[in-house]
């Protein structure tokens, strides 16, 4: 399975197996498909170790995944963790590097 | 003068969009064709580039072929894609900072103009890349 889901009381654990997120939408019809009701998660956090290429496409399926699990809320936070530094730059050029906390790999 | 080094037209396919950009990428390492760009942001704006033209351009109508070169010309290399499409009219893309008003599409056209120097065709089915030379591998 190309992402791994960790649910721990209202934290969600995902972590992404997969070396690119471009555009076949695997994490999100995962998330989609799992029983885990989207409104319990007061956070969400994505472990980004494995990728090592993202394009637009991955963004909207990051974004996807992010409004899925916010619903209707005011706002949600979403933790993109252990991100490379080329694709933390694709995310402050496209401005959301503000919207989603975002960690850097060690 | 511009001179071609490598062109190519392949149809407008999901299974096609890959190879594409592995061959352009291989061309670039195996003649040591250096960038201003990294190999992440060259890949990316091939990606882009040509997701784009196969998607709004062709609509993935695998009858429908995109066009591909890659020419240098003084300090820049021109990657040219242009598709069988009716062309499109760029306006700035509405990239909002709101979380609520987030859209998951529209972006890669901010991506390559964040990148390179991207025109376009009076038409608007043509884009052509302009990616700076690099005397040594970044």
């Amino acid at each position: 399975m190309s992402v791994a889901l960790i649910p721990e009381n209202d934290h969600l654990l995902l972590v992404v197996h997969s070396s690119r997120i471009d555009g076949d939408n695997k994490i999100f019809m995962t998330v989609k498909q799992s029983d885990l009701e989207p409104g319990i998660f007061a956070s969400i956090e994505i472990d980004l170790q494995a990728v090592v290429y993202l394009n637009s496409l991955g963004i909207a399926e990051i974004i996807s995944v992010f409004r899925y699990f916010k619903g209707e809320r005011e706002k949600l936070k979403m933790v993109l963790k252990n991100v490379d530094a080329s694709i933390a730059k694709l995310f402050d050029v496209v401005e959301l590097a503000h919207v989603f906390e975002i960690h850097l790999k060690p | 003068m511009r001179i071609i080094l490598y062109e190519e037209c392949v149809a407008s396919s999901h299974p096609s969009r890959p190879p594409l950009i592995r061959r352009l990428l291989k061309f670039f390492r195996d003649h040591q064709l250096y960038t201003e760009l990294d190999r992440y942001e060259l890949e990316l704006v091939l990606d882009e580039a040509i997701t784009n033209a196969m998607e709004h351009g062709n609509r993935w109508d695998e009858r429908k072929s995109i066009y591909v070169s890659l020419s240098e010309e003084n300090d820049f290399y021109l990657i040219e894609i242009r598709d069988d499409g009716l062309g499109f009219t760029h306006r700035p893309d509405p990239l909002t900072k709101d979380p609520k008003k987030l859209e998951t599409r529209g972006r890669g056209i901010h991506i390559l103009q964040s990148f390179c120097r991207v025109q376009w065709n009076a038409l608007g089915n043509e884009i052509t890349l302009f990616i700076k030379k690099e005397q040594t591998c970044r």
